[in-house]
């Protein structure tokens, strides 16, 4: 799991200095609040343009769906229904 | 039927199945082939059928006449999805809006019910009901937009859909819920109540309305729809909670498509009311007013408004 936030934070960090978007510790709690661990990050502002807001939210989706794809690989119900769907096909 | 004839006929049998129901399906299939010669290929097959129509009973809604799945079947599709989803992490991005929950209230049937009968009401329903099996929109979803629509029925007046393909159904949202609220305001429902019949004429006195409700008015029924696409559900659950289980989140982002849908019919349910107050007033007083609470109000803040203008007036020739 630990790669997986690491891996958001890291992509997340990677866009806000590729945009140069600076973010002073005065504005943190008015731009975004850093939560648990270090990485999961959620916007809490309407200071961002609109389209830098959808950047960041496919960003934050693409990485959902990392730790999804992650828990899915150590759900036991998962792995009984991948196998079901190959008997399948 | 040979054995390998068998298993491809039980594996057609169980394609698309809820797991939890297929696996138990296979333990008893494996328990009957075991048996094997005492039963044979074609009554494992036939055993197996009789199995998934029974164990299907549980994804249907028990009003037969509406040939209508339920909630718990839409939960397994959302969840199939998402499932599909994250065993293809290079598609995953661009089905974050390729499937979406769609709630519809069906506006009306309590008319229908405490002034014509529950028989009226039945009718009402299974109105409904066909136009999102097969009416013109869920036929232009499925034809043209090639989308695959599964339809359920939720309990009284709430149907929902799950709607899946390859679109990205953020530009098609507001059109499909424009679409079947047009379709279903559009249908020709004025034979279910007969507003000039002296029983139907009795009901709108008791309930104080029978002055504003002519004869020959023609009733229609509506439905409030809301949609929420499953990204926007992904945006609102935490899916890193410390502990959290893959089935737990996947219940949890179905649960937030659920609540978000049905939030949002519930805000284009008061906004259509307050605009049909202004286009038919008499069908906008029938929705609202079938409920005794709102006319016991109305009562109230009619007396009360008068009482106010008896004051103003006094004060005025003071």
């Amino acid at each position: 799991m630990k790669s997986v936030y690491k891996d958001y934070g890291q992509v997340y960090n990677n866009y806000m200095s590729k945009e140069k978007v600076q973010v002073s510790p005065e504005d943190n709690g008015g731009l975004y609040d850093v939560l648990e661990q270090g990485a999961r990050r959620e916007l809490v502002t309407d200071k961002m343009p609109d389209a830098e807001l959808e950047k960041l939210k496919e960003i934050r989706l693409a990485a959902k769906l990392k730790v999804l794809a992650e828990l899915a690989d150590n759900d036991f119900e998962m792995r009984e229904d991948r196998r079901e769907r190959e008997l399948v096909v | 039927m040979s054995p390998e004839e068998l298993d491809g006929k039980i594996n057609s049998l169980l394609l698309g199945l809820p797991q939890e129901l297929s696996v138990s399906l296979r333990d008893r299939i494996s328990f009957y082939k075991s048996k094997s010669p005492v039963f044979s290929a074609a009554e494992i097959y036939r055993e197996t059928r009789n199995l998934v129509r029974l164990e299907m009973l549980a994804y249907l809604d028990r009003r037969e006449y509406l040939g209508m799945y339920n909630r718990r079947w839409a939960e397994h599709k959302i969840s199939q999805y998402i499932r599909k989803v994250v065993d293809n992490p290079v598609e995953a991005s661009k089905s974050l809006y390729t499937l979406m929950r769609v709630n519809l209230d069906l506006n009306g049937l309590k008319a229908l019910n405490d002034l014509v009968g529950h028989e009226a009401g039945n009718k009402g329903l299974k109105l409904f009901a066909n136009i999102l099996n097969f009416g013109a929109t869920t036929l232009w979803l499925r034809d043209e937009l090639h989308l695959e629509v599964t339809t359920s029925a939720e309990g009284g007046d709430e149907f929902g859909l799950v709607i899946s393909g390859d679109l990205d159904l953020r530009k098609h949202k507001d059109e499909i819920a424009h679409k079947y609220f047009e379709e279903v305001y559009a249908a020709d429902v004025s034979h279910f109540i007969d507003f000039g019949k002296p029983e139907v004429r009795e009901k709108l006195l008791a309930l104080g309305i029978a002055d504003e409700v002519p004869a020959n008015f023609l009733f229609r029924l509506s439905t409030s729809v809301g949609a929420c696409l499953f990204g926007e559900a992904l945006d609102r659950v935490d899916v890193s909670k410390h502990g959290a289980r893959f089935q737990e989140i996947v219940g949890e982002i179905t649960n937030a498509m659920f609540g978000v849908a049905d939030e949002r019919s519930m805000a284009n349910k008061s906004e259509f009311k307050k605009k049909l107050s202004q286009t038919n007033p008499v069908l906008s007083g029938l929705y609202a007013r079938m409920s005794r609470e709102v006319i016991h109000l109305e009562r109230e803040l009619k007396a009360k408004n008068e009482r106010i203008r008896e004051l103003e007036a006094k004060i005025k020739n003071q």
